[in-house]
Order: C-alpha cells, then sequence, then structure tokens
C-alpha cells in the first residue's frame, strides 16, 4: 500500500526523527488577500502567530485550529495549546518556503516530506512540508513569567513538562530558595545557568542522564552542567578523561557539548553551592525536581533512558527514579559507574563502554 | 522558612511516592481508590501550602 504524506510524518514522529512538524496551507479569502495557516506538532499542538513583511495572520481560535489540525494531519491531540511562538518572517518563493526567527536566517534541517497543498478551491499552489527542529525556533511565552521559565530550561522542555514548571510547587521551591539565598550569599552556577544542564539537552534528544553530586563551589567554576569546567582541569575532569582513554574513546571537547547534542544529560543532585562551602545545599532536596522532571520525561515520551550514577547517594537515587517509574522500570537501566569522582573506582568503571552496550544509537565518547 | 519549605517537599515527595504505588493498586482492586483520594487530596493541601509559602519567599 502507497504510503501517504501523513504516514510518512507520523513514521519520522515514531522514528524519533521528527523533533517539530510544520505545516501550513495557503488560503484565498473573499477579498483575494492571501492567508497562510500554520499549524505544528510537538507532542502537541502549538498555536502560531504568524507575521511576513505585510500581513499578520493568527490562528482564529483553539478550537478551529484543533479542527483544522485533525482534519489535515490526523493525529490525537494529546496536549491544549501551551505555547505561542511570538513570529517568524515566511518568505515564499519559487515553490519552496524559508522561515526567519528572530536570530536570523536558517535553513530547515529535519526531514522533507513532500505534500501537495491546495487552497479551498482545490489548486495546488504550493509543495513542501519540512519536519524542524524545534530548537531553532525562537519561542515566547504569554505571560512574562512563563517567558522567564522558559528561557531558563528551553522550549521543548517548557512545553514536555510544562505543568510541572509552571503549576507544580517544587520548581517555585528551589528557584525561590535559590533568590532568597542569593541574597546573602554567593551562589553557583549562577541563576541564569541554574537549568543549563537541562536546557542543553532536548528531550527529544535525551537517552542518558549521568546524576553527579553538586557544582563546583571554587570561583569561575561551575557551568551550570556539572563537572564541565572551562577554566581549568579539575580532578573530576582528569577522571573522566582517564575512564574514557581506558575506554578506547578521547576527550576532546571542554564544553561538554558535543555529548550533549547527543543526548547525554549531566545533572546535579544538588542543583546549587554556596562559594567556598562544598554541600552547603545538600540538605535543600533539590533533587526531588530532578526527579519529578525525569519522571514526567518518562512517563510523557516512555523513551528509554540509561541512568548512570556517580556515588552512593546517586545510587540510591536512580534507584528511586526507577521505582517512580513502576511497572515502565524495564525502561531505563542504571549504570553504576563509582564512588566519587577522583576515586579509583571511578576510572575504572568503563563507563562509556557499559552504557553503550545498553543504547541502540551509540554515544561517541 | 526554608526548613518549612524543606520539609514539606520532602513529605509530597513521600506523599507522591506512595500515591504512585497506591495507584498501581487501585488499578487492580476498585477497594484503594478511596485510599487513593484521601492520599491525593492529602498532597493537594500540601501542595497548596508549599505555594503560599513561596509566593510569600519571594515577596
Amino acid at each position: 500500500m502507497k504510503k501517504t504524506e501523513y504516514d510518512l510524518i507520523d513514521h519520522a514522529f515514531k522514528e524519533r526523527k521528527a523533533k517539530f512538524y510544520l505545516d501550513y496551507k495557503i488560503i484565498l479569502d473573499k477579498d483575494n488577500k492571501t492567508k497562510l495557516y500554520l499549524y505544528g506538532k510537538f507532542l502537541g499542538v502549538l498555536s502560531a502567530k504568524i507575521v511576513d513583511e505585510k500581513t499578520v495572520v493568527t490562528l482564529s481560535n483553539t478550537e478551529s485550529y484543533r479542527e483544522i489540525y485533525r482534519k489535515y494531519i490526523g493525529f490525537s491531540v494529546q496536549e491544549e495549546l501551551l505555547l505561542v511562538i511570538d513570529y517568524f518572517i515566511i518568505n515564499i518563493k519559487d515553490k519552496d518556503l524559508s522561515i526567519r526567527a528572530h536570530s536570523g536566517w536558517f535553513a530547515a534541517d529535519g526531514e522533507l516530506v513532500e505534500a501537495k497543498i491546495t487552497d479551498e478551491h482545490q489548486t495546488v499552489i504550493e509543495y513542501t512540508k519540512r519536519v524542524l527542529s524545534l530548537k531553532h525556533w525562537d519561542c515566547k511565552a504569554k505571560e512574562k513569567q512563563n517567558q522567564n521559565i522558559l528561557n531558563l530550561i528551553g522550549a521543548e522542555w517548557y512545553i514536555l513538562c510544562h505543568n510541572l514548571f509552571t503549576t507544580d510547587p517544587e520548581f517555585s521551591r528551589v528557584l525561590s530558595l535559590y533568590s532568597t539565598e542569593s541574597e546573602t550569599k554567593t551562589l553557583y552556577p549562577q541563576k541564569t545557568k541554574l537549568f543549563d544542564f537541562l536546557k542543553n539537552v532536548a528531550p527529544s534528544d535525551l537517552s542518558v542522564l549521568i546524576l553527579s553530586e553538586e557544582p563546583y563551589s571554587t570561583e569561575g567554576e561551575a557551568t551550570g552542567v556539572p563537572y564541565e569546567c572551562l577554566k581549568r582541569e579539575t580532578p573530576a575532569l582528569r577522571t573522566i578523561k582517564k575512564a574514557l582513554e581506558e575506554d578506547g574513546y578521547k576527550f576532546t571537547d571542554e564544553s561538554f557539548k558535543s555529548w550533549q547534542d547527543q543526548g547525554v544529560m549531566f545533572a546535579n543532585r544538588n542543583l546549587f553551592v554556596e562559594k567556598d562551602n562544598p554541600k552547603s545545599y545538600s540538605e535543600s532536596n533539590t533533587h526531588i525536581l530532578i526527579k519529578k522532571i525525569i519522571k514526567n520525561f518518562i512517563l510523557i515520551t516512555t523513551k528509554p533512558i540509561v541512568i548512570g550514577a556517580f556515588g552512593r547517594k546517586n545510587n540510591a537515587f536512580a534507584e528511586e527514579i526507577i521505582k517512580f517509574v513502576g511497572s515502565k522500570s524495564s525502561l531505563i537501566k542504571k549504570v553504576h559507574i563509582g564512588v566519587k569522582p577522583g576515586d579509583h573506582n571511578f576510572a575504572d568503571s568503563e563507563f562509556p563502554t557499559k552504557i553503550n552496550s545498553i543504547l541502540k544509537k551509540q554515544i561517541n565518547w | 522558612m526554608k526548613k518549612e519549605m524543606n520539609y514539606l517537599s520532602e513529605k509530597i515527595d513521600k506523599l507522591e511516592s506512595i500515591i504512585d504505588e497506591v495507584s498501581r493498586l487501585a488499578a487492580q482492586r476498585s477497594d484503594y481508590n478511596y485510599s487513593l483520594k484521601q492520599l491525593k487530596d492529602e498532597k493537594q493541601i500540601l501542595e497548596n501550602i508549599l505555594n503560599k509559602l513561596t509566593e510569600i519567599a519571594l515577596t
């Protein structure tokens, strides 16, 4: 049986090749003015307000949008509209579509799905559909407060765990704790980088979670990503290098970016620390938020991840996450990495090989 | 207030674990539904208090 365009899109989502689906329809209204309708999918539906150089086109309301969505795409709607993309500049030229976000021109990097698009008279007027990664989009939330959250955690996490970040008290508690404590103390990492570990790894990419203890407490060392240090080679980094070398890999990227791009997330049990005062917030239970994020991630996406845990507390924590997921616990496996960074066991743990032996898509460590 | 918020957070976390367990049981036997509701209500109350405390802390 010949695959329809929607089969192709559905397949792309199932295979996780598609992170964001963009579709558009051009309709000529009574006055012969062109109207451009845009609709998309990312574990739900996006509402879009579109601005080209001359015209503003806004999808009229949720209901009609959902009807359009259902009519043309045929997916079941999982979530209510959560996000408004502020604007794009659309340029339709030679039957192709380019999109400009605030940050400038970019090419669609996803899978191209060809499809006929017709106007209301069934005339074919355009012929292209693209699957885009949401990380390229300049996204905005309606509420200023939510915009701040979106800036901290990134659009994909904002959409995926929307309730957790906007209504669950745990996220607010951690943020308020940081804010009040930072009035009298110097905390690391700085607030804008507090959730970089999350922001730098989109949920659609996440396949490995490595749990660490806490950020570096020396000035200028904590980046918001555990173990990462752009200032010097810390003992923890040295042991990571050693572990990689012993497994036949070479540590080349000081910024951890290549690992994060491949879906490896490093998360601290204690999200922040006071300057020169290690373990200063080890009793603050910030790990509860991490647990909630991962729990939400697994429950919503049902995507398997491998958890690597550094240290005894994190091993217990990893067990707790697995228990949390309950019947879905077979989705995740724990790799015991070692007792603590700098410890002999850490370097001997062969964690890159162990993790790769579980994953379908290998990490290039 | 930091301590109280921390305590509440821990308490909610524990309740959530219990709710997860009881939800699994309730899926098999309906006589757990009442306990499940009680637990959820209790969690909601604690969450409301924590929200309130967070609000106060930020002002």
